[in-house]
């Protein structure tokens, strides 16, 4: 070997080892979260770009076979390629139905906003945590509407100014069929009788932005019990699988 | 003018002592919405989530994981735990100051990152088991200045998990529904194809395929449907519809071409599984062009009639 290819040779081996850096085991930290140990098997969902992802899988896809960690995973649904968040918002959570007068209802409503533009539909529940009550005393019992037939699953017509209680209407995108217009009333499912949370919302496909208007009426009795009357309303916004 | 500026001076200072009204926005979000997980027994794998506070107040939050059941052919679930307690101990949070089932702040505008970690047992059995991984308002600490106030807002994502040593747990496919409505419709009418799948097997999976719509005198095929890829949970059932690009779509045809139809769906489970198939017929027929052509010749067969009983 002649002196120059000597010399090239020492020269790109000093190149190579002196870039080359000690691949070291991570302990990857920071304010909020510490993961201790070796194996980096993180799947974060993330993509390159802002705008798309590439359908984030992690492990082998093959069946039948996987990788050395011993799972195959996949974040987001596979047909839709981008990863906008699942997003609900509530555009006003107090709820006032103010100073009450027997026999003339009060209203109050707030809008339901749901963005599902990364997920394959979705479906929103509600309940209340109680019937309208004074603390650990009287009740305003949840409506049965005019016909007294409504329930938690199915609205009536509530317009009488002699039918009492508590209820909800709700139009707009992606209600339920039951609410035929907006003097169709539920009641609230009623988690202190462990009732089951009902559908308010719901789509099967992707949706950048439904919106639905949630109307609370109460209508009392000249016999009900003065006091300061309230309950938790609760929303729960869940893509479908 | 005394009088005057006491009132100027009271309506500058009461915003400031009187009562503010307490309204606000809460806006929560979750990334990613859904997590499908096939890992076996004794393994460990995490799945960073992102949780972003869009309201005009912080919040307080708790994380939990709560199982669900399926209701419905729709991808719809049903919480299972009222209480929302987790049924077993596969599932903790890797955050170094937030556990599940702890209270923790998020400020107004921001994001946390939550690492949820999901260990499963030498033990486990193998099966699927669903759950949803559930953000919360917490009851404890303060909201809009109230202390103890009620859970307001949730947002969850869907995680569904697969216990499997092999990697390939048995699965298998039923399909319960493929018909068309009408089976004979107007030319200018849709036929609504409806389909039902059913999973007998032990493990969820996606329902790869396709409907293939033949003209049965010209024998060419005229149009494909592709079905979107929906999972069917084990032991339960899922209604497909239709996909183009990321669109879902009714399962739909149409044409302008009269005459017999099939149409064939070939769907099997993961793409990979035992295909099958099921074949049904459609007519498309001209009813209302037939009838307005019967119409208009009546007409004109009137018109006729009349003119020749005149010139007679």
């Amino acid at each position: 070997m002649t002196r120059n290819k000597k010399t090239l040779i020492f020269f790109l081996l000093t190149l190579f080892f002196g870039f080359v850096r000690l691949v070291q085991a991570v302990n990857m930290e920071s304010d909020h979260y510490q993961i201790q140990w070796g194996n980096i098997n993180i799947g974060s969902g993330k993509p390159d770009n802002e705008n798309y992802s590439l359908g984030i899988t992690m492990g082998q896809i093959a069946p039948g076979l996987y990788s050395a960690s011993g799972y195959k995973v996949r974040a987001g649904f596979q047909y839709i390629q981008t990863i906008i968040p699942f997003s609900f918002t509530i555009s006003d959570v107090a709820i006032n139905l103010g100073s009450l007068i027997a026999q003339s209802p009060s209203t109050d409503a707030n809008t339901l906003t749901v963005r599902a533009g990364g997920a394959g539909g979705y479906q929103v529940l509600a309940y209340e945590n109680h019937p309208l009550k004074i603390h650990q005393g009287a009740e305003i019992p949840d409506t049965l509407c005019d016909n007294g037939n409504c329930t938690e699953a199915s609205a009536e017509v509530w317009s009488q100014n002699t039918t009492y209680g508590f209820g909800f209407n709700i139009n707009g995108n992606d209600t339920p069929s039951d609410f035929v217009d907006t003097t169709y009333f539920r009641q609230f499912a009623n988690d202190e009788d462990n009732e089951i949370h009902q559908t308010v919302m719901e789509k099967t496909g992707v949706t950048s932005q439904s919106q639905a208007t949630v109307t609370y009426k109460v209508n009392i009795s000249g016999s009900q019990e003065a006091g300061q009357y309230e309950t938790g309303i609760v929303y729960i916004a869940i893509p479908t699988y | 003018m005394r009088q005057a500026l006491s009132i100027l001076l009271f309506l500058l200072i009461s915003p400031f002592f009187l009562a503010k009204p307490i309204w606000a926005k809460v806006s929560l979000s979750i990334y990613p919405s859904l997590l499908e997980v096939m890992i076996q027994p004794g393994k460990t794998y995490t799945q960073a989530y992102e949780i972003v506070n869009d309201s005009e107040a912080d919040l307080y939050l708790q994380a939990k994981i709560v199982p669900f059941e399926p209701i419905g052919p729709e991808g719809q679930i049903v919480l299972s735990n009222p209480k929302y307690q987790a049924s077993n101990n596969y599932f903790s949070l890797a955050n170094s100051g937030i556990s599940l089932n702890q209270t923790f702040k998020l400020k107004a505008g921001n994001r946390e990152q939550l690492v949820l970690k999901i260990t499963i047992p030498q033990q486990a059995s193998e099966k699927d088991q669903y759950f949803t991984f559930l953000i919360e308002q917490s009851s404890q600490g303060q909201f809009l200045n109230q202390t103890g106030g009620e859970n307001l807002i949730k947002v969850g994502s869907n995680i569904l998990l697969t216990i499997s040593q092999s990697g390939n747990p048995f699965k298998q496919s039923y399909l319960a529904e493929f018909l068309a409505r009408p089976k004979i419709a107007d030319l200018f009418n849709k036929i609504n194809f409806e389909i039902l799948i059913q999973n007998p097997g032990n493990a969820f999976f996606k329902t790869n395929g396709r409907i293939d719509i033949y003209h049965r005198l010209t024998q060419k095929k005229v149009a494909s449907l592709q079905l979107r890829p929906d999972n069917v949970l084990a032991d339960y059932e899922r209604k497909i519809y239709c996909l183009e690009g990321e669109n879902t779509l009714p399962c739909q045809f149409s044409s302008f071409l009269p005459g017999p139809y099939r149409a064939i769906l070939n769907f099997s489970p993961d793409g990979a599984g035992e295909e099958q198939t099921k074949t049904i017929g459609f007519w498309l027929l001209p009813f209302r062009l037939v009838l307005v052509i019967l119409i208009l010749f009546l007409i004109v067969w009137q018109i006729n009639k009349f003119r020749y009983k005149r010139d007679s």
